[in-house]
């Protein structure tokens, strides 16, 4: 006992070290299953200060740049709604339609990564704004990714550069599906799977976001393709150049979807039939 | 760019007096590693790889140096002679960006790109901690 009492005391600090690389072993383990990184994540009070804090003074050397965005941003939109005022008194829409089945909370990025292997985001929305985990994160020319956990006031979102998100896409002008994917080399390139060999496609043809989640609206755009492969009659390496530049992302979308419960309730219903 | 990734926090282990008790090197390298992981999102990824680098340090040095525990012990960061100092630091910052980036992939599919990844981002790391380094000990032969 006094051998074993003097061999713990001898060798202390090795103990204290493989104990500590043990609990930090733990918590890497713990944030790869990403459903239960619960612990050591942004959204917490500490760090959500402490990001906001410095962003917001790094927010004044990138004002010209914002300016920039907002402005191509209102064009965007002011040709939207000009569009739907068209389409509006053209036809009679039915009363159903009006209300929309999706509407959007402005939140700003107050800690951005797109250099590792699987990218979180941080976002100055929380709970307080009825933000839930699992709702859609984009741009009007983009795709960011999907919200994690929540706190009263930040949110963490799944960037769509991580090698755990899946997003449902289709070809803007045949309507085959896919699904994007990330393989880590280029923050600026995604990568489509599973496109069926039926679809036609071309360098420079649009990728838009599928209507098949309940995540994310129908038709974003996403990129273009750059380069692809065919090889035994299925299409291999497709290459997307995304639209969005993700080392430059500062105001985002979080997108609620007002029909998801009334949508999956039904579609557990049907299944259950 | 996307693939330089530096990180000069570990000079907390290269400028942590020798004389002091492992123990508190060992706490404070993991609570400040779990306090960078907590910015980054990346688990315990910094803390793990701080951890290691803490533990190490003593006997790279020893192997570096030729010096004995007792000799180290007596000795500061400002007293150690400049070839022996660098190459610590240098292995020091590749073994932990190696681990960072390797726990981070979590993977050795792209070995080629982890190792270029290491190389570039340790070298910016370098030049910042040498840098910083030089603060320290001007600041100390003023004082």
């Amino acid at each position: 006992m006094l051998q074993l009492i003097k061999f713990f005391t001898n060798n202390r600090s090795g103990i204290l070290f493989v104990f500590l690389e043990l609990v930090a072993f733990g918590f890497i383990i713990n944030s790869h299953s990403y459903h239960h990184s619960k612990y050591l994540n942004t959204a917490n009070a500490i760090s959500g200060t402490i990001l906001k804090k410095s962003q917001n003074i790094q927010d004044y050397f990138t004002l010209s740049s914002q300016n920039k965005e907002l402005i191509r941003e209102n064009e965007f939109l002011k040709n939207q709604l000009e569009k739907k005022i068209n389409e509006s008194t053209n036809k009679t829409a039915s009363p159903i339609d009006n209300i929309s089945k999706y509407n959007f909370v402005a939140a700003k990025i107050i800690s951005n990564s797109y250099y590792k292997r699987n990218n979180i985001l941080t976002i100055d929305k929380g709970s307080k704004d009825s933000i839930k985990p699992n709702m859609g994160v984009i741009l009007s020319n983009g795709i960011i990714g999907i919200t994690l956990n929540t706190s009263t006031h930040f949110t963490t979102v799944l960037s769509l550069l991580n090698s755990q998100t899946r997003i449902n896409a289709k070809m803007k002008k045949s309507h085959h599906f896919g699904s994007l994917e990330w393989n880590g080399n280029d923050f600026s390139h995604v990568q489509l799977f599973d496109l069926p060999i039926q679809a036609k496609i071309q360098k420079g043809d649009t990728i838009i976001s599928g209507g098949k989640s309940l995540i994310f609206p129908e038709g974003i755009p996403i990129g273009i393709i750059e380069s692809y492969s065919v090889r035994d009659k299925a299409y291999q390496n497709i290459n997307i150049k995304l639209f969005a530049d993700f080392s430059a992302l500062n105001y985002v979308y979080v997108v609620k979807n007002r029909r998801s419960a009334e949508q999956i309730q039904l579609e557990q219903e049907s299944n259950n039939e | 760019m996307g693939y330089i990734d530096p990180y000069v926090y570990i000079i907390f282990v290269f400028v942590f007096p020798f004389n002091k008790d492992k123990t508190g090197l060992l706490v404070g390298s993991f609570i400040l590693g779990l306090f960078i992981d907590l910015l980054t999102n990346d688990g315990g990824i910094h803390a793990f790889s701080l951890v290691f680098i803490a533990y190490i340090r003593f006997f790279l040095l020893r192997l570096l140096s030729g010096k004995s525990t007792f000799e180290i012990e007596e000795s500061t960061i400002h007293t150690l002679r400049f070839p022996i100092l660098f190459m610590w630091i240098v292995i020091l910052t590749i073994i932990h960006h190696f681990l960072v980036f390797t726990l981070e992939q979590f993977s050795f599919t792209h070995f080629g790109h982890l190792i270029f990844k290491t190389v570039v981002s340790t070298l910016l790391s370098m030049v910042l901690i040498i840098f910083g380094l030089q603060l320290f000990m001007t600041k100390k032969s003023h004082a």
